[in-house]
Formats: C-alpha cells, sequence, structure tokens
C-alpha cells in the first residue's frame, strides 16, 4: 500500500464472532493507521472468559426499535450480560424482556436502573431530547456509557455532555456504527493512500417516501412514539439522518465544518409535525472544501449514498465501491470488438466530443470489502463498548467524534431554521 | 417426398478448420493488443474471449457452408428436373 499505509486485514467469512474481532483486532495491530482509529483497539482484548468477574453487566435504557436492535447485537457479544432494562412504555419493555428469554430486573425510572450498583454500563437508545440528561445523569452515577446518536438535542448540551465525558474516568461511546464498518474503514485507507487524491467534495442524501409517523393506539402515546416529527424532542432529519453522514465527512476531512447554510421546509406532510420534511444544507470545511446534504421525505428514487469525490476517483460507501476517474482501459481485445462493432453501427459520425453531454458514466467500480456478516459496525461497535468497559479504555477521540457529528447537524437546523449562515460554535473544553 | 442424404463431418477437416479459427483469433489478439497497447498478459488472460471469438468465426463459416451446400443442392435438383422435360 502506498504512503507506508498497511493494509487492514479483515478477515474472511467466519461464523465464529469471537474469532473474527480477534483477527481484525490482530490485523490492525502495529498498523500505522490503526493509531488514527483508537477506538478499534478494545478489539484486540482477549475474549472474555466465563467468569462473571469478566462479564460487563449493561443497563439498556429505551427499549425502542433502536435499542432492541442493540439488544440483539449484545446478546451475541463475547463478555456482555443485559443485566437490566428500562422503559415508560410497557410493550417495548415486554418485547425486550422476551428476547432476553429470562427474566431481567426492569425498571421505568432510568434514576432508578442508575442507583443499581451491580449495573457496569449503560446502553442509551432514547428520544434525541433523553439523550443529555440521561448521559450526565449516568456519567454522574459512576456508570460507562454508550449513547445512541444524536449527541444531544441543542449545542449547549452536546458541549455539557462532552466536557463531563472527557472528564469522567468512564468510557462515553457513541452510536455512529460507520466507525465500525469494515468498507468505511477501507475506504479511509484509500484516501490516506491518495488514491482520489485531495478530497475536493463530499456529496450525501437519504431520501425516503415516508412519513416517520407510528400507529399511535391512544393521543396521550404521540409525543412518545412519535417524538421524531416533534421539535421538542428531536431536531428531525438532520439528527436522525444527516448525523452519521456529518461524522464521516468530519473523519475524512478530517475536521468539523466551519461553517454552513440550508434551506429546508415542510413541503408534503402537512399532518402536524414541526420538523422539517426536506433539508438542503452546505457546510463549508477548511481548505475549500464543501459537504453538500439533501434529504427528502417524499422521494424515495435516489436512496441513500454518501460519495467522496477527489480529482482521481468516488467512493460510494452506501453501496461500497470505488470508481477511478480514469479505470484501466478494457482489454485489447475488446477495444477492438468494440471499435469494429462501432465502425458498422454507427456509420454516422457525430459532432465534436465537447458536443456529448457529461452524463454520469456507466462504470462498475470496484466493490470496497463487506463485513462477512453483513454488519453495518453495530456489532463490532458493541463489542468495542464492551471490551472497553472490561479494559476501562478511554477513547477521547470517540467523544470528538460524538460532538462534531452531534453539533455539525444542529449546525444545519439552525441555519435552515434561522435562515442564516451558522459557524463551528469552537470545542467544549 | 425425396429424402436428403448429408455426408458425415469429416472430423480431421472439422479440426484443421477450427484450428484455422484459433490461429486468426489468436493474431487478431496479439493485434489488439500491440495497436491498444495493452499488457502481453492478455494473451492469456483474454484465452476465453479468444476461445469465444474463433467459435464464432467457426459457426458463421459452418452456417455459410450448410447454405452453400443446400443451395449446390436445390440447382443440382432443378437442372435434372430441367433436362429430364426437354428429352
Ligand atoms: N445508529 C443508528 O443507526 C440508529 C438507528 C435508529 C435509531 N437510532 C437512535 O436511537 C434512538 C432511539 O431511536 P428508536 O428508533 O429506537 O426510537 P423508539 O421510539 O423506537 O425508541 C425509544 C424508546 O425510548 C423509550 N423512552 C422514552 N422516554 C423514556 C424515558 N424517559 N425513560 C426510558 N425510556 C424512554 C420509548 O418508550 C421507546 O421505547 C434515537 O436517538 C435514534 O436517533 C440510531
Amino acid at each position: 500500500m502506498m504512503d507506508g499505509i498497511p493494509d487492514i486485514e479483515l478477515p474472511p467469512r467466519d461464523n465464529n464472532r469471537r474469532e473474527t474481532l480477534k483477527t481484525i483486532a490482530s490485523a490492525i495491530t502495529g498498523s500505522a493507521l490503526l493509531s488514527t482509529l483508537p477506538w478499534l483497539s478494545p478489539l484486540k482484548a482477549a475474549p472474555a472468559g466465563k467468569s462473571p468477574s469478566d462479564k460487563v453487566r449493561l443497563g439498556l435504557i429505551g427499549t425502542g426499535s433502536r435499542g432492541q436492535y442493540l439488544e440483539e447485537h449484545l446478546l451475541k457479544t463475547p463478555g456482555a450480560e443485559i443485566a437490566a432494562l428500562c422503559d415508560v412504555y410497557p410493550p417495548h419493555l415486554q418485547a425486550a424482556q422476551q428476547k432476553i428469554g429470562k427474566p431481567v430486573t426492569h425498571y421505568k425510572d432510568y434514576r432508578h436502573l442508575l442507583d443499581d450498583k451491580s449495573v457496569d454500563a449503560v446502553i442509551i437508545a432514547t428520544p434525541l431530547y433523553l439523550h443529555a440528561p440521561m448521559c450526565l445523569d449516568a456519567l454522574a452515577a459512576g456508570k460507562h456509557v454508550f449513547c445512541e446518536k444524536s449527541l444531544a438535542l441543542t449545542i449547549p448540551e452536546c458541549k455539557a455532555v462532552a466536557r463531563t465525558a472527557s472528564q469522567s474516568p468512564k468510557v462515553f461511546q457513541i452510536g455512529h456504527q460507520r466507525l465500525f464498518h469494515r468498507a468505511t474503514l477501507y475506504a479511509l485507507q484509500q484516501v490516506k493512500a491518495g488514491d482520489l487524491g485531495p478530497i475536493t467534495q463530499i456529496r450525501a442524501y437519504w431520501h425516503r417516501n415516508v412519513n416517520w409517523r407510528r400507529p399511535v393506539p391512544s393521543p396521550e402515546l404521540e409525543m412518545l412514539l412519535n417524538w421524531r416529527v416533534h421539535r421538542k424532542y428531536s431536531a428531525g432529519l438532520m439528527t436522525e439522518l444527516a448525523s452519521h453522514h456529518l461524522q464521516v465527512a468530519n473523519w475524512f476531512l478530517d475536521s468539523p465544518p466551519l461553517a454552513c447554510i440550508g434551506y429546508g421546509s415542510i413541503n408534503y406532510w402537512k399532518d402536524g409535525r414541526d420538523v422539517f420534511d426536506n433539508v438542503n444544507v452546505i457546510y463549508k470545511y477548511p481548505k475549500g472544501v464543501s459537504f453538500i446534504y439533501d434529504s427528502l421525505s417524499s422521494n424515495r428514487f435516489y436512496g441513500l449514498e454518501l460519495q467522496i469525490m477527489g480529482p482521481k476517483g468516488t467512493l460510494e460507501l452506501e453501496t461500497a465501491k470505488f470508481y477511478a476517474e480514469n479505470p484501466p482501459p478494457a482489454p485489447g481485445i475488446i477495444q477492438l470488438i468494440n471499435q469494429i462493432e462501432r465502425g458498422t453501427l454507427e456509420s454516422v459520425a457525430l459532432a465534436d466530443r465537447s458536443w456529448v453531454p457529461d452524463l454520469k458514466k456507466d462504470t462498475k467500480g470496484t466493490p470496497l470489502p463487506e463485513d462477512p456478516d453483513h454488519d453495518d459496525g453495530t456489532g463490532l461497535s458493541m463489542a468495542a463498548f464492551v471490551n472497553a468497559v472490561r479494559l476501562g479504555e478511554k477513547s477521547p477521540a470517540m467523544i470528538e467524534h460524538a460532538y462534531r457529528s452531534g453539533v455539525a447537524a444542529l449546525m444545519g437546523v439552525i441555519a435552515m431554521e434561522e435562515g442564516r449562515e451558522v459557524a463551528w460554535p469552537g470545542g467544549y473544553a | 417426398m425425396k429424402t436428403i442424404t448429408l455426408p458425415l463431418p469429416d472430423w480431421r477437416k472439422e479440426a484443421i478448420l477450427f484450428a484455422a479459427c484459433l490461429v486468426l483469433a489468436i493474431g487478431l489478439n496479439v493485434y489488439a493488443i500491440a495497436t491498444f497497447q495493452t499488457p502481453w498478459a492478455e494473451l492469456v488472460t483474454e484465452m476465453p474471449v479468444v476461445l469465444a471469438l474463433a467459435l464464432l468465426v467457426y459457426t458463421l463459416l459452418a452456417a455459410g457452408r450448410i447454405a452453400g451446400y443446400a443451395l449446390k443442392h436445390l440447382i443440382a435438383n432443378f437442372e435434372r428436373k430441367n433436362t429430364g422435360r426437354k428429352s
């Protein structure tokens, strides 16, 4: 590999997850890239033994859709034991309880779970407005914290959580699974090796054609179940979706955004929501690089993609492909056949090349290696968190990622709501 | 109706013909590599394409030969009928 950055030799298909983690960890040990990915280093730890003292006892706060997804991963993670559950909505709590298959202590008030001395760490998968208070209370109670993205509902809250987490001796991890995603790690390696040349633009979009609402059994449950579409509890598309791509942009550009501008509106789902149903934001990064983001809730044709572009190539991370700007020519014989075909079929000459519209090139691209278990990074992120807790290994870089992506998402929201350019508000120290 | 009896293929002749097609396709590959300045390794890596090309040329030739044979047969029949009527 160029620039002395060795390959991250991720393992081939392997049904034994414990073995997989070990192989990944040993493969990246000593890699120059590893020093820039400190959150992966807990994966090097020896697998947890059978002894209860080697187990991390976890409390899961918020057992809704994401909470249960994390729970499924935790049930497969060596060294993890789900010791307590907490939710205010009984159907979700029961569903989570059933997944474990044995009775587990459960709470309605998360503060009671935090008082439980047998719980080492908490996983917070609640609506956005609860992230900051729950993280702060959990750290104050001496618990290690894994908090789902995005970091918090307001920039002052983001600062408070990041500052407290960095001062606490406890581990803090954010739910940005792309930090652990195999194809994304390869892509980063390609960027560092200069395969794209300097990054000149990042573009991302996340389009859906859904109203984002859940059926509500009774009106008083509206805010609890449909918190995403209410501004008091959520910042909408920017924190729910864009924060993932902003995290990758900050990571690959090695900087938070300097400023942003944007427009958003509710142009389709006029159903009483007060978060935008379409957002369009441009972020300014150092060296004249822009990150362009848009998200629709009324058309899903283009789905989601994150495109990292440079003069030598384009990475599309959601579909895990690399496209060289000048792909190697086809084999000679194929070129000859094409030429003969063209000569016979296209007897009418076209105008000069500049006349031809610059339509998208229809090239196949080179696939980036994907995780053999199709893990989007969530499984590894759970394993890394559990090991980090076992080892007591904090990762300041993780806090930085949480802060930068959380704040960047909120900058976009403020830019759209207030119709002004929003500058990076500085660090949290 | 008259039965047309097709002669059995002469396997030696067919093998020589296919070998000739193969040589032609290999020659084309060499020409393409030299013209488009692509790696000489394509002499090996593009073998499946070369084989397919040889097969295509051979099939086209075979089709032409069958058509020629049928035409010859029709003309001979026609002439035989005409000669019969005159006498
Ligand atoms: N990393 C990812 O890819 C990803 C994907 C989906 C969701 N998320 C994040 O996960 C979080 C949860 O999202 P979700 O889709 O699971 O939402 P959800 O509404 O399905 O689940 C939230 C749960 O929190 C519970 N809850 C609400 N108030 C509570 C309180 N005071 N105490 C305890 N529990 C309470 C709710 O009853 C519900 O069960 C959000 O922050 C979301 O952005 C992350």
